[in-house]
């Protein structure tokens, strides 16, 4: 558990200087660590991504409901008057 | 014009709420811009949708440091967004329309490592991905956290999170190491 709260510190930028420095010369000698590092910064890449693709799912809903919505009529209008065919 | 956002932004309701002004307030400027470059109504929907996802990260990560009203800073996400697409896409669009404090860095597209390592997140347990996401996606405070998961003390939940990421970290790893084309 303190090696990955220790990752943490790292990759959420709570390390000083000088702590940043002397965690990357303990990875240089650990492999073992250096990997466990490393996968636990993807696994937080891949939480934030997947954080986004959920959003961008959520909007999608809010959009569609918005553009089907009986109370939105005057939004909706607008939004399609811009994208009539016949204008440019 | 939105005058405060509602701190409550990271609940679901709020958050509908938010956006569904954003959307009423910034999406029609929005809309018009990509229009009269010759985009469609779905080009302009997913560079929105892509400022909107900007737009609250930044809120999450650092809501002071917005100076503008959030439909303008939306808008100026979209539209910077949208001519970076142009200009990448026929490279003709001209610098000065970008706006610096607008700015913001799109990722790019996730390795194959990186696509492999959110499926098995999306596959392995609910509550320790809704979790992670809670706290390093929405930044959610530990205090926060604890109160929608139900923790008794934000020790508890801290000590559930770390436990989350020791899970998830062994089994990547043990795909790593026992299926040699997890890594290609």
């Amino acid at each position: 558990m303190n090696e990955i709260r220790e990752a943490e510190r790292y990759l959420l930028g709570e390390k000083t200087a000088p702590e940043r420095l002397l965690y990357e010369a303990k990875l240089l000698v650990d492999p073992s660590g250096a990997l466990n590092f490393h996968i636990q910064k993807l696994i937080y890449q891949a939480v934030r991504l997947i954080g986004r693709k959920r959003l961008k799912a959520e909007l999608n809903t809010l959009q569609c409901s918005l553009m089907s919505d009986p109370a939105k009529q005057a939004f909706q209008q607008q939004i399609e008057e811009i994208f009539r065919e016949d204008k440019p | 014009m939105i005058a405060e956002i509602d701190l409550r932004y990271q609940e679901v309701e709020a958050r509908r709420q938010l956006f569904e002004e954003l959307y009423e307030q910034a999406f029609p400027v929005v809309a018009r811009l990509v229009r009269s470059m010759g985009g469609t109504y779905e080009q302009a929907s997913d560079v929105f949708q892509d400022a909107l996802v900007a737009f609250y990260e930044k809120l999450a990560a650092d809501s002071l440091s917005i100076s503008t009203s959030p439909e303008q800073y939306v808008a100026g996400i979209a539209k910077n967004l949208w001519l970076r697409r142009c200009r990448d896409a026929q490279n003709s669009v001209s610098l000065s329309q970008d706006q610096s404090a607008f700015r913001i860095r799109e990722e790019k597209t996730p390795s194959p490592l990186l696509k492999k390592i959110m499926r098995l997140l999306e596959s392995s347990g609910q509550r320790c991905l809704d979790l992670l996401q809670a706290f390093y996606f929405d930044q959610l405070s530990m205090r926060e956290l604890s109160a929608r998961f139900g923790f008794k003390s934000e020790r508890s939940a801290t000590v559930q999170k770390f436990k989350c990421v020791e899970k998830l970290r062994n089994e990547v790893k043990s795909k790593m190491l026992s299926h040699e084309d997890f890594l290609e």
